[in-house]
């Protein structure tokens, strides 16, 4: 069983749909930013003209702090509500895995349908609006804001997304060796201390997962964005991932477009290498 | 797991069942079709039995008629042009072809019309002609006109529908001291600026683009004015508060609601969707809004050839089909848009779309420049700024035209 060939016949189905579908297209997308491609497939090298004209694009620069904004906020905001539920189902034992199943509902949903719905909620005559009125409050501009339109989509995303790390953290939590906790308790550690002191270390593994897989997430987010605000208004939700996307199939600049996702590329996988260096210091 | 492996197993086994079924001689066309009949079930029926009544004539060719929906419908056939895949004829409109055309993913199909020429409306041929090449069959014309609630205005005492940006102005305050919006403005940059601020453009003397098409025209006075008219309606509390980001649906609308009173650009489809919220009766269509010029905004829908079919012979024998006469007329009727040819007569049209036949002499098919909708994603923004309140009219459509000038210059 220890032979290399062996364990390579293992992971080779999933080796192969990573180079063909993941690495190929990386190194493709690479190859195609020093081009001109345009819609039609004719091309010519040019170098690296178009990450000359990215840097100079104010719209590249402003497409660049939204996305880091958004990240800024939708990370945090996820990675709390993953583990807020997480530990409510780790306490709850009445019809646990019904409450597990609702709370994973919302990551099985049609993202098209979320938004339609989300947009009704936040409507001039949505239902928040209509609930603060009955306060004598707004209506508020979630989606018509400047600067409510992030928070307003990190917001969606995260009731969208964050039952999948729910359900690594519950795996993670149920990891914990049960007798520690009771140890804890026997040396008369409250509930808060029990939390700080023996499960939150002990979870610090997925808890990292899930923080990488959320950034990363965070950094390619499109789907809300394009059902909910088109990038709107005015660009205040216009991420790097729309700018690509505006780039290739509204103006027709596969080339252009493709420097946007290089950058992109590089930008998570630095911050990526940054966590993880963080994560192993943490384990130190 | 299991269920997605199954669904892939069922789908090549599927794949499998129609090679083998499918005769070796036998060629087949798929076709594009978007909802130009509103009504889900008529639509389903009517593109059912063409394709059925187009096999029993041609026994060589199997057609698909694909059912696409309107949204996402630029980015899907531009996908599908570059993958060489999808479909073989699509439905177009004349602001798209050109940069297709000029891409060379596209065929001229000139022949296919060239047998009854004369019977189509001269304006929908041209409007689909590219460098003087006929790139769409068209099998069909739309036109717009605002529609408007009645009730709404002879309740302010407004007798007559403003018919000019004057009266507009000078009704928007009776209707806003209800608590009213005179105009239903779409500003969401999802809605297709033909038919939400270029009609006030053209209304107004102004286009998009300058006459040689190097440049842009609407950051001009013309333009400006418009935006301006917007701005002044706005600050009359004659938009409704949602005005930047709102789409133009119908149902579930703010028009429907009986919040606004007019949506300036509508399709007799919304129309008829306006009667079935507020009553038939109360559905008003007037005349294009005009500032010096009546324009209003309409198309032929065109079939295009991609130039990857295989089978173009077959792919033109479906297109002229579908413009024959008998079809024209048939799907004029279903879908309450207009025959593209002048020798169909449509059975039984409503008065709401005989109503709206009033405008097509004032059709205008859009600035046709191959970067019409790469221009329009550049201008949507800087109108929401200026609806918004963050610019004034003049420098939201300055540096919108700064931008689309750098896109057709070539460096943008």
């Amino acid at each position: 069983m220890r032979d290399p060939i062996t364990g390579l016949l293992f992971v080779l189905p999933m080796l192969v749909l990573f180079l063909v579908f993941r690495f190929v297209p990386s190194l493709g997308a690479g190859a195609m930013s020093l081009t001109d491609m345009s819609l039609g497939g004719e091309w010519n090298f040019i170098g690296a003209e178009n990450y000359a004209r990215l840097f100079d694009d104010p719209k590249f620069w402003d497409s660049l702090w939204i996305t880091l904004l958004y990240v800024a906020i939708y990370v945090p905001l996820t990675v709390v509500a993953a583990l807020a539920t997480a530990l409510l189902l780790n306490a709850v034992v009445f019809m646990r895995g019904f409450f597990r199943g609702m709370l994973f509902l919302p990551y099985v949903t049609s993202f098209v349908m979320a938004g339609v719905i989300w947009r009704w909620i936040y409507e001039f005559d949505g239902l928040i609006n209509g609930l603060l009125g009955k306060l004598d409050v707004g209506p508020i501009g979630f989606l018509e804001d400047s600067a409510l339109v992030l928070p307003a989509l990190a917001v969606v995303s995260v009731w969208k997304g964050f039952g999948y790390s729910m359900l690594i953290l519950l795996a993670g939590l149920k990891a914990i060796p049960a007798s520690y906790l009771e140890a804890a308790t026997v040396d008369g550690a409250g509930p808060w201390q029990r939390f700080r002191r023996i499960t939150l270390p002990l979870l610090k593994p997925a808890l990292f997962f899930v923080l990488v897989i959320e950034t990363i997430g965070a950094f390619q987010t499109f789907d809300t964005i394009y059902v909910m605000t088109g990038g709107g208004p005015a660009r205040a939700s216009y991420t790097l991932i729309y700018g690509l996307y505006d780039q290739g199939f509204k103006f027709s600049n596969l080339g252009y477009a493709a420097t946007f996702g290089v950058v992109l590329f590089a930008l998570v996988l630095v911050v990526s290498l940054i966590q993880r260096r963080l994560l192993d210091r943490g384990n130190a | 797991m299991l269920v997605g492996l199954t669904a892939v197993l069922g789908a090549a086994l599927a794949g499998c069942g129609a090679d083998a079924g499918s005769g070796t001689d036998k060629s087949s066309v798929t076709l594009w079709m978007y909802p130009v009949i509103g009504d889900q079930a008529k639509s389903q029926a009517f593109w059912t039995k063409v394709e059925k009544d187009f096999e029993a004539a041609n026994g060589t060719i199997d057609l698909t008629i694909d059912q696409q929906p309107w949204d996402g419908r630029q980015e899907k056939i531009t996908t599908a042009l570059a993958s060489k895949k999808g479909f073989d004829l699509v439905v177009l409109g004349p602001d798209q072809i050109p940069q297709y055309a000029q891409q060379g993913t596209l065929v001229p199909v000139d022949d296919v019309v060239a047998p009854a020429k004369t019977s189509f409306l001269p304006n929908s041929l041209t409007a689909l002609t590219v460098d003087g090449k006929l790139y769409g069959v068209p099998i069909y014309q739309t036109i717009t006109a605002p529609i408007y609630n009645k009730k709404l205005f002879t309740d302010v005492g407004v007798t007559e529908f403003p018919q000019t940006w004057e009266a507009f102005k000078a009704a928007a305050p009776k209707l806003a001291a209800k608590k009213i919006a005179i105009l239903d403005y779409p500003g969401a940059p999802e809605v297709s600026l033909n038919q939400s601020f270029y009609p006030l453009l053209w209304g107004n003397g102004g286009s998009v683009f300058a006459a040689d098409g190097k440049t842009v025209a609407f950051n001009a006075p013309e333009g400006v004015e418009a935006l301006q008219f917007l701005l002044d309606l706005q600050k009359a509390g004659g938009l409704p508060g949602n005005t930047a980001t709102k789409k133009n649906d119908i149902e579930g609308g703010t028009l429907a609601a009986g919040k606004t009173a007019v949506y300036h650009a509508a399709t007799a489809l919304q129309a008829v969707q306006l009667g079935a919220a507020i009553g038939a009766e109360n559905v008003g269509v007037g005349l294009p809004l005009e500032s010096g010029k009546k324009v209003a905004f309409g198309i032929p829908g065109g079939l295009v050839l991609a130039k990857h079919s295989p089978q173009p012979d077959a792919a033109k024998k479906v297109a002229a089909f579908l413009s024959s006469p008998e079809v024209a007329a048939e799907l004029a009727k279903e879908s309450g848009f207009f025959p593209a040819r002048d020798d169909v007569t449509v059975p039984g049209a409503s008065p709401a779309v005989q109503e709206f036949a009033k405008s097509l002499e004032f059709a205008f098919p859009g600035d046709t420049h191959p970067m019409a909708r790469q221009v329009m994603a550049l201008v949507a923004p800087e109108l929401q700024a200026a609806l918004l309140g963050k610019k004034d009219a003049k420098t939201a459509l300055d540096d919108a035209a700064k931008e689309a000038n750098a896109l057709l210059a070539g460096s943008g």
